[in-house]
């Protein structure tokens, strides 16, 4: 089985950098606009409560990028594609060849940066996705997906 | 054949459903202008105009090979349906349109994306093109000026049992009605009796359902109580003996209420198999028929409710492919094969209709140590607790502990149960997988071919990790026009890779 791109981690580390940046303003605008608008502050052990929470998640967060890494992984043959994912939630996913409609790759703006793209496999109702891959191996992924999903058809 | 407008009955539906979304515009039209008589005379003209030239500019047509259907004023559509991209038609017919042999189809087609692209609808068509539908639909090769001869016939003799007057007509055409000779016709047919249909109806959990509703309008409505209060203190005048037989007056009246709709809706359940595909009707003021082919059944589904359970009866549904089909409430998501029949002979029944999906025997499943009911059971708990907790520790009187008591039993044994009863088994040479799972002690018994799996996914929490010995196994179907997931939890790991890896293999 297949590792993502190493770049796949500086993404995630990225993600929660934009999270921890997010929560931070979310507690702060709590904390602001409460006594503006409502006229209520809010209790100083529930403010701290709540930061703790989010310094935890946060921490949490980046502490787990490594492990996220290290357990997702991907495989392509002639019968199936397989996925196999998460740390605490861990899954094994496996789709086979011939039930694949489609191969999208999409790509936000912090997989333009690192040059990555995302592969979504979509099957009759439902879709799996593969984090991402580099541009240039998420196209062959998709070409090869998709050859083998008009043979596997063709024979069947 | 030349193209054709809908019956002037299709017209009158399309106003009261366009009327119906108009409502909204026209209370604000009454809330905030102030348009004199004679405007809103003008205002109505010209939208009986408007919808007299859409009805008119709406026609569809038969062709060799395709069904054509246009409309629209000024952005003109034209759909096109090949007779061999018809998957399912579903037919209705209301009690007043029988006399007139109309009935309105929605015919769904083999295409992505939602509702507008795949399905069509013909509100009030003859019976006969339906007819003709279904032939061409089974037979793509069948001359349609054949079938036109034969509705010619119909006509004359003023008879209308089209298959008969075909063999009758053209007995050397090959009209889909290709049951085996030799098979007894008995065989492939079904026919739910009335009593079966009320046991249906009074072992169905909606009734619950709709009493907690009524009581939940209430309690919006009386939010002070003072209305509940003034109520109980005039009831209590009369006694209590007065207010309990009122109370279980109420029940029965939404008990009975609920029955007869049920019986409403299913009266008259028939199936039957004609070659490869399935024709399922019911109903008794509208009559609802689905016809579909076997290559659209993903699943089937052997339900049983604590009550069917306890009464040894069973529900046996479908998992079909269908382009979303809103307005039939029954069929919505998983289309009745058969309504109620008594378990020990579920199966054999469904292999009569599915002999490639159903062995005929009963399958009897179920996990063979106390570990997934003991987890289960405690999960529940775990669940229940999070929530009691809180409202435990707000609301501490003897009738919220001993309520925490009785949910705790009734979750954990609901737990309990589901564990007892998951479990997996392959039947058919192998060919089919058999999933057993439960809900709040609805028992599921899922048969699905390994090619109707459109993925399968293994899956261990950290904790389960640790001890490697079980896992969680799940598959995607096809469903309606979405998919639906059915899960067995805390399987031995065995077991579970041992099915991951065969369908790796299939």
């Amino acid at each position: 089985m297949k590792n993502l791109p190493k770049q796949m981690k500086t993404v995630w580390y990225v993600m929660e950098v934009i999270s921890a940046l997010t929560l931070a303003a979310i507690l702060a605008a709590l904390n602001w606009l409460l006594p503006l608008f409502f006229k209520w502050t809010m209790p100083k052990w529930l403010m701290s409560l709540l930061v703790i929470l989010a310094l935890l998640a946060v921490v949490f967060g980046f502490f787990l990028v490594h492990y996220r890494y290290a357990v997702y992984h991907y495989r392509v043959n002639e019968h199936s594609v397989e996925i196999q994912k998460g740390f605490f939630f861990r899954r094994l996913i496996a789709i086979p060849i011939d039930r694949i409609q489609n191969v999208d790759l999409d790509q936000g703006p912090l997989l333009q940066l690192f040059h990555l793209q995302k592969v979504v496999l979509v099957t009759g109702g439902s879709h799996h996705e593969v984090e991402a891959l580099l541009t240039e191996e998420a196209q062959a992924f998709k070409d090869r997906v998709m050859l083998l999903a008009k043979e596997a058809r063709r024979e069947a | 054949m030349k193209p054709r407008h809908f019956h002037v009955l299709a017209f009158i539906e399309q106003l009261v459903l366009d009327g119906k979304t108009l409502i909204l515009a026209v209370i604000s039209m009454l809330a905030f202008l102030h348009l004199t008589w004679w405007q809103w005379l003008i205002a109505a003209f010209f939208w009986a105009g408007f919808e007299i030239l859409d009805f008119a500019k709406q026609r569809y047509w038969l062709t060799e090979n395709e069904l054509v259907l246009t409309s629209g004023i000024i952005h003109k559509h034209w759909r096109h349906l090949p007779y061999d991209k018809i998957q399912n038609i579903h037919r209705s017919q209301w009690f007043f349109l029988k006399p007139f042999r109309l009935e309105k189809i929605s015919v769904d087609s083999a295409g992505h994306g939602g509702e507008r692209s795949n399905q069509i609808k013909l509100p009030v068509i003859p019976n006969w093109l339906t007819w003709v539908l279904e032939q061409k639909h089974q037979n793509p090769t069948q001359s349609l000026d054949d079938l036109r001869q034969i509705v010619a016939v119909a006509d004359e003799k003023k008879r209308y049992d089209f298959d008969q007057l075909a063999k009758e007509v053209q007995p050397h055409a090959m009209f889909q009605s290709a049951a085996d000779a030799n098979e007894e016709p008995k065989k492939r047919a079904f026919r739910a009796s009335t009593f079966s249909l009320f046991l249906y109806a009074i072992t169905a959990p909606e009734v619950l359902l709709q009493f907690a509703l009524v009581f939940g309008l209430i309690s919006r409505i009386d939010h002070n109580g003072e209305l509940y209060s003034k109520i109980f203190s005039e009831m209590t005048a009369l006694g209590i003996v007065i207010v309990i037989a009122l109370v279980l007056a109420f029940l029965l009246l939404l008990f009975i209420f609920n029955i007869i709709k049920t019986v409403i809706l299913y009266y008259g359940f028939t199936v039957k198999k004609e070659g490869h595909h399935l024709h399922i009707q019911r109903g008794l003021f509208e009559v609802r028929s689905l016809s579909l082919s076997e290559s659209r059944i993903q699943s089937l589904q052997i339900e049983q409710n604590i009550w069917r359970n306890l009464l040894g009866l069973a529900t046996v549904r479908l998992r079909i492919i269908t382009d979303r089909n809103g307005d039939d409430e029954v069929a919505k998501r998983l289309p009745t094969l058969l309504p109620l029949v008594k378990m020990k002979t579920a199966a054999s029944v469904a292999h009569r209709f599915l002999p490639e999906l159903v062995a005929p025997k009963n399958l009897h499943i179920h996990s063979k140590d106390w570990y997934q009911s003991l987890t289960m059971g405690r999960n529940g708990l775990l669940w229940l607790w999070l929530l009691l907790g809180w409202t435990l520790y707000f609301f501490c009187n003897p009738i919220t502990v001993l309520l925490a008591i009785l949910l705790s039993a009734l979750v954990f044994a609901a737990g309990f149960y589901k564990g007892k009863v998951t479990g997996t088994t392959t039947i058919l040479d192998g060919r089919v997988l058999v999933m057993q799972t439960a809900h709040l002690f609805d028992k599921k018994t899922v048969y699905v071919p390994w090619n109707r799996i459109q993925s399968m996914t293994l899956s261990q929490s950290f904790w389960l990790s640790l001890s490697n010995q079980r896992a969680h196994l799940m598959v995607l179907i096809r469903s309606d026009n979405d998919v639906s997931s059915v899960e067995c939890r805390y399987l031995p790991l065995k077991e579970a890779k041992a099915i991951y890896q065969e369908y790796q293999r299939k």
